[in-house]
C-alpha cells in the first residue's frame, strides 16, 4: 500500500512538472528595459497590451512609451537602444535604421531573444521581439526631444508584415 | 475458505458426514476445518477418515482462493493509479488552459492617470507606431526622391 501511494505521488508529479512550459524568454535582459521602467525619465505615456485586442495585428504583447526628453536623457536612451541595436538578431537581417546628424532619428529591428530550454522538455520558441524607437526634436529652448519607444511581440512576425499592419490604420 | 466455521456448524457438518449425505464441496470444507491447530480431538478422527487427498484438496483450494483475492486487489490498485493520474494531468491541463485565457492585458498611463478602457487604450498604442512606421516610409520616400528612384 506504502509503495503504491509513493509510487502515484511521484508519477502525478512528474506528469505536473512535464505539463508546465519551460521555456524562458529572456526579454527583461534588454538594455532599454530601465526606459521602459521609467528609470531614465520618470514621466512618461505608456500602453500595455496583450490578448484578443492585438491579435488582428498577430502580435501577443505591444507595450508603447512615449517620453520627452533632455539631451542627456536622449544621449542615454540613444546608448541604451544602440547596445540592443549591436546585439540585434543577426540570423535574419531585419532592419530599419536611420541617423541623422549623428543620432538616430529612426529604428526598428529584431531583438535576439535568449531562449533557455530546460529539461524535460525542448521547445523551440516562435516568438519574434521587435523594438522600435524614434527621436524628434521639438522647438524648445533648451532643446528637448519626443521620444517613442516601442516593443512588439509575437508569433511568425515579419519587418513586411508590420509595416503592412501599421500603415494601414493610420 | 478464509474464515473458520463456529464449532456447532462443524460439529452438524460432521453428523452429516457421518450420515454420507455431504456434497463433494463440503467434505472438502469439513477437511479444512478439522485440520486447523485447534482442532480437538474427534475432530481428527474424521480428518483421518476423509483421508489424505480431501485434506490436500482443501488445502489447495485454499491457496487458490487467496491467490485470487491477491490478483483482484493487485487490478483494483492498477486501475486507481491510472485513474489518479488521468485526474491530476487533467487538472493540470486545466489549469494551464486556464492561465493562458487569464493573460489579458490592456492598460495606460499617461500624466499619472491610468485607463483602462480598451479602445482609448488600443487607439493611444496603435498612434505610437504608427508614427514610427510612418516616420520610416516617408523617410524611405525622401531617399527615393533624393535619389530619383521610383517607389
Amino acid at each position: 500500500m506504502r509503495r503504491f501511494i509513493v509510487t502515484t505521488i511521484i508519477l502525478c508529479f512528474g506528469l505536473i512538472v512535464m505539463a508546465q512550459d519551460y521555456t524562458k524568454t529572456e526579454q527583461g535582459g534588454m538594455h532599454v528595459q530601465p526606459v521602459f521602467e521609467g528609470k531614465i525619465v520618470k514621466d512618461v505615456n505608456s500602453t500595455i497590451l496583450t490578448g484578443k485586442a492585438i491579435e488582428k495585428y498577430n502580435l501577443t504583447k505591444m507595450h508603447t512609451l512615449k517620453l520627452t526628453a533632455n539631451e542627456e536623457q536622449r544621449n542615454r536612451i540613444e546608448e541604451l537602444l544602440l547596445k540592443d541595436y549591436e546585439e540585434r538578431n543577426k540570423y535574419d537581417e531585419e532592419v530599419d535604421h536611420e541617423v541623422r546628424g549623428g543620432h538616430v532619428y529612426y529604428s526598428i529591428f529584431r531583438i535576439a531573444v535568449r531562449s533557455e530550454l530546460t529539461f524535460p522538455r525542448v521547445k523551440v520558441s516562435k516568438t519574434r521581439v521587435y523594438l522600435c524607437y524614434q527621436c524628434k526634436p521639438k522647438r524648445t529652448s533648451p532643446v528637448q526631444y519626443e521620444i517613442t519607444l516601442v516593443l512588439l511581440e509575437g508569433e511568425n512576425l515579419t519587418l513586411d508584415l508590420l509595416k503592412q499592419n501599421f500603415k494601414r490604420t493610420k | 475458505m478464509n474464515d473458520y466455521m463456529d464449532r456447532n456448524e462443524v460439529n452438524k457438518l460432521i453428523d452429516k458426514y457421518l450420515e454420507g449425505v455431504t456434497t463433494p464441496e463440503e467434505e472438502r470444507r469439513l477437511a479444512y476445518e478439522v485440520s486447523r491447530k485447534d482442532a480437538p480431538a474427534e475432530w481428527k478422527a474424521i480428518g483421518a477418515m476423509l483421508g489424505q487427498l480431501t485434506l490436500d484438496e482443501a488445502e489447495y483450494d485454499e491457496e487458490m482462493t487467496r491467490r485470487r483475492n491477491r490478483s483482484i486487489w493487485t487490478r483494483r490498485i492498477g486501475w486507481a493509479m491510472a485513474a489518479s493520474i488521468v485526474v491530476v494531468a487533467g487538472i493540470g491541463l486545466w489549469l494551464n488552459s486556464r492561465q493562458d485565457k487569464q493573460d489579458y492585458e490592456c492598460i495606460a498611463y499617461v500624466d499619472g492617470e491610468v485607463i483602462t478602457d480598451e479602445t482609448r487604450v488600443l487607439a493611444m498604442a496603435e498612434d505610437a507606431v504608427c508614427d514610427i512606421f510612418t516616420t520610416a516610409s516617408e523617410s524611405d520616400i525622401d531617399i527615393d526622391a533624393m535619389y530619383n528612384i521610383e517607389p
